[in-house]
């Protein structure tokens, strides 16, 4: 029997899950798919994400053949996508820190620590989390604004009178997978919780989350411009690498450091992840021997992907189509159940 | 417990295994084996498709005690190779030099007037792209970038570079561009064209100057006259303390200075005829001369001879952005941004100035300092 979860671990983890690994490829694909029109397909996501946290129950769901079967997706989707951004973490970490070291080799130490932890304490991980991300947060918010002088284009981040119905399509598809494990990680560590969680405390973290992005993404576009970022492969690292602190010789790469320390966040990030997958109130759970053959399966697939564009592009054109897939269903679903329960209560529960 | 005892081995040995590989030390260079590079310049080559590019180290083997002693001269080295590209001249400056070269620490990077600015535009490229280097570094033009990069400026104690520190202190008359991350984005962005300092070296003095702006198009790099580029300075807000001399009717030179304000940008019109209102709200003090200097009071013949000379600056940068083609101004740019069309292929091509009417809306002040100089 594992302890209930204190709010702020439940927050924390809930940002976690969520930011963990989209923040090193954010924002190129979305400005890429979307142009200009990046700014609104980050705003309607982030009223998705809204309508998300009222409509999903709090506590996990009736384990129907329908539920258990969009848990299901959710959780190889999450893991894919996992998957997909360890490759390009790793190209990341070979490109900027350690470029004389192979990539399997970096993302190798990387899944021995986080499945070694998973199977030695497979529940800590909202523990960790309620240290690391606040701390995390803090740090890069603290970067965002140090970055905020090289800000040169204030009013590309304004909405353009143009909408392009197209692009915007396009760029919330692109988004699917920075909130495919909002859904899932809302209900199962919501069931581990002592009280229900009110939709306040679902709501924040959620836009918390949702902030924090859209102040990376302003950081990025008003320093670069919506072209030039579409030149680099990590315009984030880029926009923070920049920042120098011409006083201090030994932090003149103090942005650089920042995002070294998110690599510890996608660590948290994909250790939510793994608890999400094997715990479960109501519904499936893997079995604990799953964690290691993800792990395999992970490892294999640095050693069979050819490059990290190739990871990229299938995390955008393929996974992504059906990650937006799944978070449609799951809406349909939960928006069904909860019409379905309030006639319920209004037909049994009348004072 | 005998099975506790082993998961703590286990444990112990995982971590000694981790701390093994993720101290990084497979990637380690100990700083006596590397070179950093302070500066870059770039020249033209013995034939064309070649350029001979210089590489500043610093000299390390100076101690914080031999520093008073030893001639600036000696506080650095240079290593001079030729090369078809930046990065091919990076590799061969590496195999002539017995310790790691390290990018992390280049402070300026001077290119030459005489190259074709392909070459800008490739060295440019070549740098952005290799990833291990900061962007934070300045880019600078030179008409002998050797020269520039080998003066030392007496005034310099360390090993660092004079100019950076010139090009990074609020200290200069105008806000230079050039930081070469600014560069680089401007360079791929379409409607905008790349300006960077043109920087002189006078070898007797050991000094150089900044006058002007060096303007890198498609078809070669321009230098700018002194008039245009502060007239690009008012037009672009980064005039920080520009000074204008006018002859009054009493026949004195009253000097105003620490001219500085904003430059707001808008726009109208439709897509083949755009107007450009560019409202730019500058203050001036005066700083010496002239009858008006103890009265305190305002004069407004003066406001205006000096506003009239802030115009023709202005005109002269407009009248030499549109006889080179150049936009350094970035207002092509701001328009297809506003526009939304960022991304369309159409975009690509040089700058066209037909069809657009610029009107400069300016309103200057003249603040009482309060004191006599």
């Amino acid at each position: 029997m594992r302890p209930s979860l204190s709010p702020q671990n439940y927050a924390s983890s809930l940002l976690a899950s969520v930011l963990a690994g989209s923040l090193f490829c954010w924002p190129l694909h979305v400005v890429l798919a979307a142009g200009q029109n990046a700014d609104l397909v980050l705003l309607l996501a982030g009223g998705t994400m809204a309508i998300w946290t009222g409509i999903v129950p709090g506590v996990g769901r009736e384990p129907t053949p329908v539920a258990t079967v969009l848990d299901g997706m959710a959780l190889v989707l999450m893991m894919a996508v996992d998957g997909l951004i360890l490759v390009s973490l790793g190209s990341m970490l070979q490109t900027f820190y350690f470029p004389e070291t192979p990539r399997w080799a970096l993302v190798g130490i990387f899944l021995a620590v986080v499945v070694g932890w998973t199977l030695r304490r497979p529940h800590s991980a909202p523990i960790l989390a309620g240290l690391w991300i606040p701390l995390l947060l803090a740090g890069s918010l603290g970067m965002a604004g140090l970055a905020c002088t090289n800000l040169r284009f204030i009013r590309v981040l304004a909405p353009l009178p143009t909408i392009g119905l197209r692009p915007l399509g396009l760029g919330l598809v692109v988004m699917a997978f920075v909130v495919l494990p909002l859904p899932i990680t809302l209900r199962r560590y919501g069931g581990l919780r002592q009280e229900t969680p009110r939709w306040r405390d679902r709501l924040i973290p959620a836009m918390v989350a949702w902030a924090f992005l859209g102040v990376l993404y302003a950081v990025v576009v008003g320093t670069l411009g919506p072209t030039a970022l579409t030149h680099l492969r990590w315009p984030l690292v880029f926009t923070l690498d920049q920042v120098t602190l011409d006083s201090a010789f030994f932090l003149s790469r103090i942005g650089l450091l920042v995002i070294f320390a998110w690599t510890l966040g996608a660590a948290v990030g994909v250790l939510v992840h793994f608890d999400v997958m094997v715990s479960s109130p109501r519904g499936i759970g893997a079995p604990l021997w799953a964690i290691p053959a993800i792990g395999a399966v992970w490892f294999a697939a640095i050693l069979a992907i050819p490059s990290p564009a190739w990871a990229t592009w299938w995390l955008v054109h393929r996974v992504d189509f059906a990650a937006a897939g799944y978070l449609t269903l799951d809406a349909l679903y939960s928006s069904l159940r909860l019409a379905h329960s309030h006639r319920a209560r209004s037909r049994f529960d009348i004072p | 417990m005998i099975k506790r005892r082993g998961h703590r081995w286990a444990l112990v040995s995982l971590a000694v295994m981790l701390l093994g590989l993720l101290s990084g030390c497979w990637d380690q260079r100990p700083v006596e084996t590397r070179a950093a590079i302070l500066a870059i310049g770039v020249d033209p080559g013995p034939r064309p498709g070649l350029i001979r590019v210089t590489f500043v180290f610093p000299n390390v083997t100076l101690t914080a005690g031999s520093l008073t002693s030893v001639p600036s001269s000696q506080e650095t080295f240079t290593m001079t190779v030729t090369a078809s590209t930046l990065a091919a001249a990076l590799s061969a400056v590496q195999r002539e030099q017995s310790r790691a070269i390290y990018l992390g620490q280049v402070r300026v990077v001077a290119l030459s007037t005489r190259l074709a600015s392909r070459i800008w535009t490739t060295s440019l490229h070549d740098l952005t792209q290799m990833g291990t280097m900061v962007l934070s570094f300045w880019v600078v033009a030179a008409s002998n970038a050797y020269k520039l990069v080998t003066l030392h400026p007496p005034t310099e104690m360390v090993p660092e570079v004079a100019l950076y520190r010139a090009l990074s202190c609020k200290c200069q008359d105008l806000r230079w561009p050039g930081r070469a991350w600014s560069v680089w984005t401007n360079a791929v962005t379409p409607g905008v064209t790349p300006a960077v300092a043109d920087v002189s070296a006078n070898a007797a003095t050991n000094t150089f100057t900044l006058n002007s702006l060096a303007v890198w198009a498609r078809n070669g790099v321009s230098t700018w006259s002194r008039e245009a580029t502060i007239g690009w300075a008012y037009l672009t807000g980064r005039s920080l303390a520009e000074s204008v001399s006018i002859r009054t009717p009493s026949g004195n030179i009253a000097n105003i200075g620490h001219i500085h304000g904003t430059a707001h940008l808008q726009f109208s019109g439709t897509v083949r005829h755009v107007q450009l209102v560019d409202i730019i709200r500058l203050q001036g003090t005066v700083l010496g001369g002239g009858a008006e200097m103890g009265s305190g009071r305002r004069d407004p013949a003066l406001t205006e001879d000096v506003s009239r000379t802030i115009r023709q600056a202005c005109d002269a940068a407009i009248q030499a952005a549109i006889d080179g083609h150049t936009d350094p101004f970035g207002w092509h740019r701001d328009l297809i941004w506003r526009r939304g069309d960022a991304f369309s292929p159409a975009q690509a091509g040089t700058i066209s100035w037909k069809g657009w009417r610029v009107v400069v809306r300016l309103s200057f002040q003249i603040r009482n300092e309060g004191v006599l100089r």
